[in-house]
């Protein structure tokens, strides 16, 4: 018998090992394709669609006339022109990166939800702590090759396009679809530590990423119970929402919003770094015997089963009050709620119906703490309509007039109408304070539709200096009044929004039309803003804007009223404020250039003069006149054309932009027209009298026969 | 010295204890058989001396290193569980690179020569196994690493009796040519009896006795007797663990040496005598017995 030693090794702990590395990469090579596919479809494909649009496109050619094939190197110059070919959608990509990551997190910690499984990696010569760090570098590796397989590909077609020569935005979409990645693939290890089932870890994944928003809607909605009437809508100016998750911050900053900052980004690394280092010292923590059990350290169970409850008593709550009415329905939801959520969750966690009822003393503890909590809430709502908006501290009123999907604004001091303002909000207070009104849901919808199309606001930018938007919709076209929404905005960013019909508040109804009357009268705003008009002007005006202008004007029969007014509006903006410059939006801000007389001079300003500014800044939005014709694009393709100073507005497709400037560029003095006809876009030409009409590039016979 | 010493481990899950501040030396080269009832805590224990559970108190040394997350030690420790895992769709093969990324000892002409004792094919999906199979797959795979520490949990199960008996003999040989200690924690007391030196009792989380198997088997006997009705054996004198009477034969179970039983039934009023040595099976029962654990109880 020969006498066996211990290897003694002065590290007894292994953080690494190289050949399990490369084993989890070999058997997890189904996920990398996964993962690759999906970056595939949604970024190599579509990339590859945009690039084949661009070199097919069959552009519009006509003797005498220039191709735009002579000129598109001068376009290309003017980047924003070619802006929405190159455009990459890092919010598509982000979402994508974090589902990726929740995917990998939970399945590199499924070793830990079979018990046999996590005894044999247990049993293994490497740390707990190794064993997560090789499974957590094995999906990074994984996710790594996908992105980087996908974005070379896509950087071959991108950088095709044309206006492209920087590959600088697709640096950036690795850097964010990376850092999203790496932040929720912390937070979902973090959260695996805390389970004992995949199912639960997903469940885990989805709670954290709406528990605290649903928390927010709930607290929010109650406290709305008690004004005019809800509506969700109003949650989406919680600008602290996007704080309450990393999911729901990543894509706000990244997706929705105009990118992440320096400061941003150093959070959010650190926000993961020690999400991963959480579930380090937590995996070392956990015990082994916690696997198939929902929860592993004591105490989360309970946490996670109030936590629900929580949301679901006072949204089931709120949902039976509005089904019954009174306090009975908010007792009976508020019992339901609490009950039912808390027999689910001990269903959930202990797995046994039989133990559903399990800790109910600490049910009811807790029912009488969130009746208390929800009382104060709605009593901090109702201290904050009472006192939050002063009328006395108005100093000045902002202006924003929603004409479809256009709005003006501004502000405004105009003493006579601040004074207006006071005696507004302080029957506004009275409304309030007097008793909620009934409201039928279906009258609210259709209310809702009025006011979508003329509404009048009011807010407020901070308690201190309270700000009164308002549009005078009634002195443009008669469309009576409907609602008025009253919105204050904390320093925090968070929006409380109000929203007062009035022809429940007939008091309040006459003081609204006095306040509208005031506002529309005073010099400042007439000046400044809108040009308003009687009805016999209107009508001059729209003739002008139609029949005398030479182009076809179909209205839209949807909403006959709304087409009139935003071709009306479309004259009155565009002749103020556009005219004579070229607008344009560069990272959330507005810069005014002159407007030259020809193409040329425009080209030459903004691209050989200020070529490098045009190229270093992501321009969101611009408009631009070519001779008699001005263009803009702006929400969300919308494209406005002037001739002899007559302004219609329309949406177009992006793909006719080439064509249209075009010909634009060439027509010189010669009208030019852009109507559309149900689904169908018409693209109308008059050139010496002479009317064209195109679609899709085509004349159909139809509209030569009608223009003869 | 590279014996595993456990010293008071308890281990609980929740409320329910585990294990109860279990002492025990075993002995480098020895073949450790760990006996008990049902939920004694022996699967328990062999998790904790592996490096699974980590104990609420106590430790598990091996050769005076602590064994909770010591990878370097780990590497000398295999771990035989009574459900075998093994990677998803995996080959034996495959199994095999994985076992040897982590073993550095691993031996491949022990692995290949096993793989033909057992009749295994190496590049067959271990899903496709039976349960026996599964098993001596992972018997292969625990030798093949040459472990100097091989912890088994009812490993005899599912394997046909002449591949226990291959596997008896691996293990002897293993023990034999390089000292490798082995503990086995089973039902099967016969295959315990079989090839362990030492062996252990477990019941309700308590260990009962720590004992060489021989020197157990001396310390425990059948006595058959005949005598009349007025026999009394509990004025032998003696440590009677259980007497069952069928007319004049008495069988006593009794605790002691052999020599001394001997000498007392000689001097006693009894017609005849003959001590029959107990099989581990048999001193199982009459220690359960003693503790309450009867089936008679429980019937």
């Amino acid at each position: 018998m020969t006498t066996a030693t211990l290897s003694k090794s002065s590290v007894r702990k292994a953080y690494w090992n190289g050949a399990y590395f490369l084993g989890e990469l070999r058997r997890s090579w189904a996920h990398g394709l996964l993962y690759t596919l999906a970056f595939f479809f949604t970024m190599t494909v579509p990339m590859l669609s945009r690039l084949s649009d661009t070199i097919g496109k069959q552009y519009y050619t006509q003797e005498d006339f220039v191709s735009v094939k002579d000129i598109v190197g001068q376009f290309t110059i003017i980047d924003p022109l070619n802006n929405r070919f190159a455009e990459i959608e890092y919010g598509v990509y982000v979402v994508i990166s974090m589902l990726i990551a929740v995917w990998a997190g939970i399945f590199a910690m499924v070793y830990l939800n079979r018990r046999v499984s996590a005894y044999f990696h247990h049993s293994l010569p490497l740390s707990r702590e190794g064993i997560l760090l090789v499974k957590s570098a094995s999906a990074l590796v994984n996710f790594l090759i996908a992105l980087v397989l996908n974005l070379a590909l896509t950087a071959i077609f991108y950088l095709q396009l044309p206006a492209v020569d920087d590959p600088g935005p697709l640096f950036l979409l690795f850097g964010y679809c990376l850092l999203s990645f790496i932040v929720i693939l912390g937070f979902v290890l973090l959260l695996g530590t805390l389970c004992g089932t995949s199912v639960f870890h997903f469940l885990l994944v989805g709670l954290s990423f709406g528990l605290i928003p649903l928390y927010l809607f709930s607290i929010y909605a109650l406290g709305d119970m008690y004004t005019v009437y809800l509506d969700i809508g109003y949650l989406t100016e919680l600008a602290l929402l996007k704080y309450t998750s990393p999911f729901l911050y990543l894509f706000a900053e990244i997706g929705e919003g105009g990118g992440l900052s320096l400061i941003g980004v150093i959070l959010l690394l650190v926000f993961g770094a020690l999400c991963f280092f959480g579930a380090i010292l937590l995996i070392r923590r956990r015990p082994t015997e916690g696997a198939e059990s929902p929860v592993v350290f004591r105490g989360v169970g309970a946490v996670l089963k109030y936590a629900v409850m929580a949301p679901a008593a006072v949204l089931l709550a709120i949902f039976f009050e509005d089904v019954f009415g009174g306090i009975f329905g908010l007792a009976f939801g508020f019992i339901c709620g609490v009950v039912l959520s808390f027999m689910l969750m001990n269903v959930l966690l202990s797995r046994s119906a039989r133990k559903m009822f399990r800790g109910a003393v600490g049910m009811v503890i807790f029912s009488v703490v969130l009746i208390g909590t929800s009382v104060a809430v709605c009593a901090g709502f109702n201290y904050r309509d009472m006192h939050a908006l002063d009328e006395d501290r108005v100093k000045s009123i902002s202006i924003r007039q929603y004409i479809g999907e256009e709005n003006l604004f501004g502000n405004l001091s105009d003493p006579e109408v601040i004074e207006l303002t006071s005696d507004f909000l302080e029957a506004y207070f009275s409304c309030i304070t007097s008793g909620e009104p009934s409201v039928d849901y279906d009258e609210v919808i259709t209310k809702a539709d009025s006011v979508y199309t003329v509404s009048g606001e009011i807010a407020a930018e901070s308690p201190d200096v309270i700000t009164l938007t308002e549009s005078e919709v009634k002195s443009l076209v008669s469309i009576p009044l409907k609602s008025i929404v009253l919105t204050q905005t904390t320093r925090y960013g968070i929006s409380y929004t109000w929203r007062v019909h009035l022809d429940q508040f007939p008091e309040l109804d006459a003081l609204t039309t006095a306040l509208c009357r005031a506002i529309a009268e005073s010099k400042e705003f007439q000046e400044s803003y809108i040009q308003l008009f009687d009805k016999g002007q209107n009508d001059v005006l729209l003739s002008r804007g139609t029949l005398e202008g030479k182009g076809t004007y179909e209205e839209i029969n949807y909403n006959e009223v709304l087409e009139e007014l935003r071709a009306q509006i479309g004259f009155d903006f565009f002749q103020q404020t556009v005219l004579g410059t070229v607008s344009v939006r560069i990272n959330r801000r507005y810069y005014d250039l002159p407007v030259y007389e020809s193409q040329a001079a425009l080209i030459r300003y903004m691209g050989y003069e200020n070529a490098e500014q045009w190229i270093d800044q992501e321009v969101e939005q611009w408009s631009a006149r070519f001779g008699d014709i001005e263009i803009e694009e702006g929400y969300p393709s919308g494209f406005k054309c002037n001739a002899d100073g007559t302004y219609l507005f329309r949406s177009i497709p992006y793909d006719y932009l080439d064509l249209i400037l075009h010909n634009a560029s060439n027509l010189g003095g010669n009208t030019f027209f852009l109507t559309r006809r149900s689904r169908d876009y018409l693209f109308q030409l008059h050139q010496d009298g002479e009317t064209i009409t195109f679609v899709d590039g085509k004349v159909p016979q139809e509209i030569i026969d009608l223009f003869g | 010295m590279l014996k595993i010493e456990l010293k008071n481990i308890t281990k609980h899950f929740g409320e329910i204890c585990s294990l109860n501040a279990i002492s025990l030396d075993i002995e480098h080269g020895s073949i450790f058989g760990l006996i008990g009832s049902n939920g004694s805590g022996k699967s328990t224990l062999l998790r904790v001396m592996s490096g699974i559970f980590r104990p609420e108190s106590g430790s598990v040394r091996y050769g005076g290193e602590d064994v909770w997350e010591n990878a370097a030690l780990k590497r000398e420790i295999i771990y035989l569980s009574d459900e075998q895992y093994f990677l998803p769709a995996c080959t034996l093969g495959e199994m095999r690179n994985f076992y040897a990324g982590f073993y550095p000892k691993f031996d491949n002409d022990i692995y290949c020569r096993c793989c033909d004792l057992f009749g295994i094919d190496e590049r067959r999906k271990i899903s496709t196994f039976s349960k026996g199979m599964k098993k001596q797959a992972a018997v292969i795979l625990a030798l093949a690493a040459m472990p100097t520490y091989l912890l088994c949990d009812e490993t005899f199960d599912g394997l046909d009796p002449v591949m226990r008996q291959l596997f008896k003999r691996l293990l002897a040989d293993a023990v034999a040519e390089r000292g490798m200690t082995v503990v086995i924690a089973s039902h099967n007391l016969g295959e315990i009896e079989d090839i362990c030196d030492h062996i252990a009792l477990l019941h309700r989380s308590d260990l009962i006795f720590s004992r060489e198997i021989d020197a157990l088997r001396q310390s425990i006997h059948t006595v058959q007797a005949v005598c009349d009705e007025s026999f009394d054996p509990a004025a032998l004198g003696l440590d009677v663990v259980r007497t069952t009477r069928r007319g004049s034969m008495v069988t006593l179970v009794i605790r002691g040496e052999r020599e001394v039983i001997e000498k007392t039934f000689t001097n006693a009023d009894v017609k005849f005598f003959e001590l029959i040595p107990l099989t581990l099976e048999e001193i199982f029962i009459s220690e359960m017995e003693e503790r309450g654990y009867d089936y008679s109880n429980l019937i």
